[in-house]
């Protein structure tokens, strides 16, 4: 086992409601490893579309 | 003041390493934990929050429960059974020097005799853990391990031996000279220890699911003059062991609801949540995140850190409650737990919306 430390920059998929985006960033977070420990740090909207622009730090383990 | 109303379960989060004025240092959101536990008559908190090293503080109504098991928690995936009593094993990272291992021993065996703690084995690593600290572009703190199936063996070994819940111990970096210590002490950074001491506890409860919590073990600092008050509780001793050892001795059981567990009468699911009261700009976490889309209500306090995932950031400032204080998310928890309507507190009051 294998830990180690990222940080994802990620566009959210335009209309992407609040409860939905849990399971979304885990759907990206599993694409690199098993998410141990993770947030969103960061939150940026486009002013021009529905898009959101996020930063999210994580601990991942990987075999 | 005589409160009628049942208890209303209520998450408080602050997330640990992310420097927030209150909850950023040793154990100093103890007292806004007190406070919503008597507001609320039961509180589910995570180690960060209440942790102080050398200072504790017992209530029935906290329940103590480590990050990963709030978030699995939070996501209706476990449930939490309350316990008289938990038998603690102490897990010690191979990488801790002689006497500071004998410190921490003593601790341990201070908290059996003066306490009357169940601590019923103790085991070493069969390596170093080899600790990491990382620092996030937010300026948030993670870490890493070197050695995580050194951790998850030697915690495999105290759950065979009959420990129900592990308080570990893993060597830490000295950073006696950064400046990210001095502003910590001084009560102006980002605990730099805290991200990977969440690691350490995340990883064993995933594999074991039973409670754990964790203390670094450092050498002793120098005095400092001009010490935080917030950090002062990390300097009263030789280590930070105590807390932990305490909070654990009472930490609920988990409870694994896909695996079609009976439940009792005084567990707690999800289900029960009220209210969750967390920083206004830490709302990027598992567990709010899970909350929110489970409709519970949401506190959000003026708590400054070094994020600002906001509501208005989510886009979701209509589903959150905002607090000036924590006296004031104790208020607006008092108001939930009593049934009144939080909108009928605050002036203007908006017309009621006529529907067509």
């Amino acid at each position: 086992m294998k830990l180690s430390f990222r940080r994802l920059s990620l566009i959210s998929p335009e209309l992407c409601a609040i409860d939905d985006l849990r399971s979304w960033v885990l759907e990206q977070l599993q694409r690199e490893g098993e998410p141990l420990r993770w947030a969103i740090t960061s939150i940026q909207r486009s002013s021009e579309t529905s898009q959101v622009a996020l930063e999210v730090e994580a601990v991942l383990i990987n075999p | 003041m005589t409160v009628f109303a049942a208890p209303l379960p209520t998450l408080m989060v602050v997330p640990t390493g992310i420097g927030c004025e209150i909850g950023g240092f040793a154990g100093d959101a103890l007292p806004s934990a007190r406070l919503l536990a008597a507001a609320s008559g039961c509180l589910i908190t995570h180690p960060n929050v209440i942790n102080g090293a050398s200072l504790y503080w017992r209530d029935p109504r906290i329940h103590y429960v480590e990050g990963y098991s709030l978030d699995r928690f939070a996501a209706a995936a476990w449930g939490l059974r309350p316990r008289r009593s938990q038998r603690i094993g102490l897990l010690l990272d191979a990488g801790i020097e002689s006497d500071l291992l004998l410190r921490h021993r003593q601790v341990a065996e201070g908290c059996r005799a003066s306490l009357g703690l169940d601590i019923n084995a103790v085991v070493r690593t069969d390596e170093p853990l080899g600790v990491h600290l990382a620092a996030g572009d937010s300026g948030t703190s993670w870490g890493t391990l070197d050695r995580p199936d050194t951790l998850l063996r030697a915690a495999e070994r105290l759950k065979a031996a009959g420990s129900t819940a592990i308080a570990v111990v893993a060597r830490f970096p000295d950073e006696l000279d950064t400046e990210t210590l001095a502003a910590y002490r001084h009560g102006t950074g980002v605990d730099a220890l805290a991200g990977a001491e969440a690691v350490i506890s995340h990883l064993l409860v995933r594999h074991l699911q039973i409670p754990c919590a964790h203390a670094p073990a450092l050498e002793a600092l120098p005095l400092d003059v001009d010490l935080d008050p917030r950090a002062a509780g990390e300097e009263l001793g030789y280590t930070f062991l105590a807390c932990v050892l305490v909070g654990l001795s009472r930490a609920p059981d988990l409870l694994d609801l896909s695996s079609g567990c009976s439940m009792a009468g005084d567990d707690l699911v999800a289900d029960q949540l009220g209210a969750v009261v967390v920083p206004d700009g830490a709302l990027g976490g598992e567990a709010v995140l899970a909350s929110l889309e489970r409709g519970v209500p949401v506190i959000a306090v003026n708590n400054p850190g070094v994020l600002s995932v906001s509501a208005e950031a989510l886009g979701c400032g209509n589903q959150i409650l905002k607090a000036g204080s924590y006296a004031e998310a104790a208020g607006l928890v008092t108001a939930l737990r009593e049934g009144i309507a939080t909108a009928s507190l605050v002036r203007p009051l908006p017309s009621m919306q006529e529907l067509n």
